[in-house]
Order: C-alpha cells, then structure tokens, then sequence
C-alpha cells in the first residue's frame, strides 16, 4: 500500500519538529514538506498532492475559506487544524483539531482516525470506479445545463480542471452526452 | 482483415439469413419478401430489378465486420445509394425506434422509485427519437435530394449554371461538418440500463431493449459509414468537377 502523505504547516519550529516525530512513529507514513508560512499554499498542495494536511489556524486566517474548500475536494485531502483549546471555534473543514496541551496519545489516535477513514474512502473508489465528490459536483452542474465556464466560476476552479474533471466522469461513467449524464445525476440523486 | 467471408451472387438468399439473422433487415430495405424457396440472390435481384453487385457490396459491409470496399463502392449511383439510406431510415424511424419505446413503456422497476426513474428513462429517449427524426429529416429534405441533383447534373451535363448557384449555398461539406454521432445517445443508454438503473423485476424486458439497442448502434454506424465515406467524397468529387465547367463555361 501507499504511504500516507503529509504536509505540515506550522509557525513555531518547535510545534512542526515535534509533529513529525510523531507522524513518523506511526507505521506507513510519509511528510513531504513542513512550512512555517502559508503562502504559496495553492501551489504547495498541487506540486505534492498530500493525503493529509496539518495546520496552524493562524495561518488558516490567510487562506480564504473558499480557495481551501476548492482545492480539498479538487485534491481530496484531510485538514486537521493545530488550535488554541476554544471548542467553539470548530470548523467543518477541518476533520479533527489538535489542541494546545494535548497528549501525544491523544494525538495519535487522532491521527489514526483520520487515516482509516481515507483508505475506507479509497477502497470504495477503487472498488466501484465511483467518481469523487468534487466529479459528482461537476457532473450535476453539467446536468443542470451550465457551461464549462460557468461551472468554473461556480467551484472555484479553472476551466480547464472542469474539462479535466468531465473527462474522467465520461471514462468512469461511461455515458458521453449531456442528456445521458443527466440521466445518471438523477438516478443517483438519493442513493 | 480477419474472418472476412464474403457473400456471392450464386448463394442461396436463404443460405443468408440463416448464416446470420442480422442481414434480415436489409431484405426489408431492398423490399424483398420472405418465401425466398431455393432462389439465388442473383436470380432474386434480377426478377426484383436490384442492381445484384450493390446488393452483395451492402449485405457484405453488414455482415463482415471489417469489410468496407470504398473505392468499390463509389462505382455505384448516387440515386441507388441515397435510395438504400432512405430506406433505412423509414426502418429506423417506423420499426425498430417504435419498438424501443415501446419496450420502455412495458418496462417497470422495482422500488420506491421505479416511476420517476422510468418517466426519466422515456423522457430520455423520447427525446432522442426527436433527434433522430429531425437527423434524417434533415438529410431526406436537403442533403439528399443535393446530391441527387448534382449528380444529375454531373452526368447529363446540363443545368450547370444552377448547380453552380446552389453549391454556392450549400456545399457537400457543410454536410460533413455537421454530420453529428447519433449512435452516442444510444451508447449512454446502454450503460444506464446495463448499470445503472436500479434491478429491474422485469429482466426479460432489459434484455429485449438491449439486444435491440447494440442492433440499432451496429445499424446507425454502418449507414453513417456509407455517408461520410462514400456518398461525401463522391459528391465532393463532382463538386469539383462542377466548378471547373462552370468556370471553363465563362472563360
């Protein structure tokens, strides 16, 4: 099996070595990069296309909301934010937080947690050739009607990752016309 | 090529249809009946006034997967070639299309959504029987009887001038430009059916609809093949001659 990637973004030096030895004690892991900023951010995620992204939301503050939101479904990774203890800061985009003054057990079962859950999610897709969430976003804007550039604009993403994303739908799918597609989103609209 | 047996004029026309039941169609097209008895293709095209080296050229396409004679082909007439695809859209849009439908409507799912599912499905091919009427329409309106005329034009002579004034409006790779893939709808309709449609109680129908499916998809690809390989070079072919009499006219 593959290694899960990570990437760690983290200001304090001492925050980003102590992470890493800790990811590196669980079995089949693998960090591509730690970063103390997070610019760049956008072109990091491309050029390493990690499975897992640890991050400071201090940083997070930086990024808007929607670029991150674009480029999770676009490259399907797991953000896990490091924070300072307020439970009512939680977001839904990140799928777990790491609290100042936390254990590292507790840390480590976090970590866990987040990886079954992705090779759970990886086995469907390779099981049943499904296409991925941000497939199924395209796929229903294309049955809606809209153009490639509308939905561009709708997701956030670039005309050409549109294009990118309907050919994989039609490789996996199978079904070629707009009005076939169409067919399939409704089908699976409540499965 | 592999496997390539071609059909002969001395072969029984019944020998035929039992070697492979597909070809049963096209005796339909050239309006030949069954109750053959023991007669020859050649005999039955003579008696029937069938050009017999068209007949075999056409039923060998369909039979041989990879038989496609192009530069024999083009021998024949414009006029005998338009008349098969003519023929083969009365089937399309009078038989074999009705039938599907018919099969869709027949078709019942099972579960809870077995009604929005099958009003989707219709609605899908209803709309795609539209396509293929307003496809042909297109083609039996202007595009054949273009290139009729052209081709008259081209043999007898005359009427030079005209034609030159109508290619200038329409020209055979208009034609070819437009010349869209209806057998793609139809390839999305198998996958639904094959995978996607939740399992139907009614199998028996599924596998009817199917079966007819990949006959019309073999059909369509074959006749899309005589268009644009055949009947698009020729007519482009006597466009060219055509505009050189016509300007040697002026000179």
């Amino acid at each position: 099996m593959l290694n899960t990637i990570f990437i760690i973004f983290e200001k304090s030096y001492l925050i980003r070595q102590g992470l890493t030895s800790l990811v590196k004690e669980i079995q089949g892991t693998e960090i591509s990069g730690t970063y103390n900023s997070s610019d760049s951010f956008a072109s990091i995620i491309k050029n390493m296309n990690p499975d897992i992204v640890i991050m400071n939301k201090e940083l997070y503050s930086t990024i808007t909301q929607q670029t991150l939101k674009a480029l999770s479904l676009e490259y399907n990774f797991r953000l896990i934010a490091i924070t300072n203890g307020l439970k009512d800061s939680k977001d839904p985009i990140f799928c777990k937080q790491f609290f100042y003054g936390e254990e590292k057990l507790e840390i480590t079962k976090k970590i866990a947690d987040v990886i079954s859950q992705l090779s759970n999610n990886k086995k469907k897709v390779k099981d049943n050739n499904k296409i991925s969430g941000r497939e199924r976003a395209v796929l229903e804007c294309v049955a809606k009607g809209l153009t490639n550039k509308e939905i561009a604009e709708k997701l956030f993403i670039s005309a050409h990752t549109v294009i990118t994303h309907r050919k994989n739908i039609v490789k996996k799918l199978g079904i070629k016309t707009v009005s076939g597609l169409t067919v399939y989103a409704i089908l699976n609209k409540t499965r | 090529m592999q496997n390539v047996s071609l059909i002969t004029k001395k072969q029984e026309i019944a020998s035929l249809i039992l070697l492979n039941i597909e070809l049963l169609p096209l005796l339909r097209r050239f309006d030949i009946s069954l109750g053959v008895g023991d007669k020859t293709i050649h005999e039955i095209c003579k008696a029937k006034e069938i050009n017999v080296d068209f007949f075999l050229e056409i039923v060998n396409i369909f039979h041989n997967e990879n038989y496609f004679p192009a530069t024999k082909l083009k021998k024949f007439s414009i006029k005998e070639i338009v008349n098969f695809l003519k023929e083969s859209h009365i089937h399309y849009n009078e038989e074999i299309i009705p039938a599907i439908e018919e099969l869709i409507h027949k078709l019942v799912w099972a579960g809870d959504d077995h009604e929005r599912n099958l009003k989707i499905l219709k609605k899908f091919f209803d709309e795609y029987r539209k396509e293929v009427k307003a496809h042909t329409e297109q083609e039996e309106e202007t595009v054949y009887p273009y290139t009729v005329f052209i081709e008259n034009s081209c043999i007898e002579n005359k009427k030079i001038d005209e034609c030159y004034k109508k290619m200038k409006e329409y020209s055979i790779t208009n034609y070819a430009d437009e010349h869209n893939n209806i057998e793609e709808k139809l390839t999305d309709l198998k996958n639904i059916i094959i995978k996607y449609l939740p399992p139907s109680q009614n199998q028996d129908i599924a596998i009817k609809i199917l079966n007819k499916l990949y006959k019309l998809e073999k059909d369509l690809y074959h006749h899309a093949l005589i268009e644009e390989k055949i009947l698009v070079p020729k007519i482009l072919e006597m466009e060219n001659i055509l505009k050189e009499l016509n300007s040697s006219e002026k000179a």
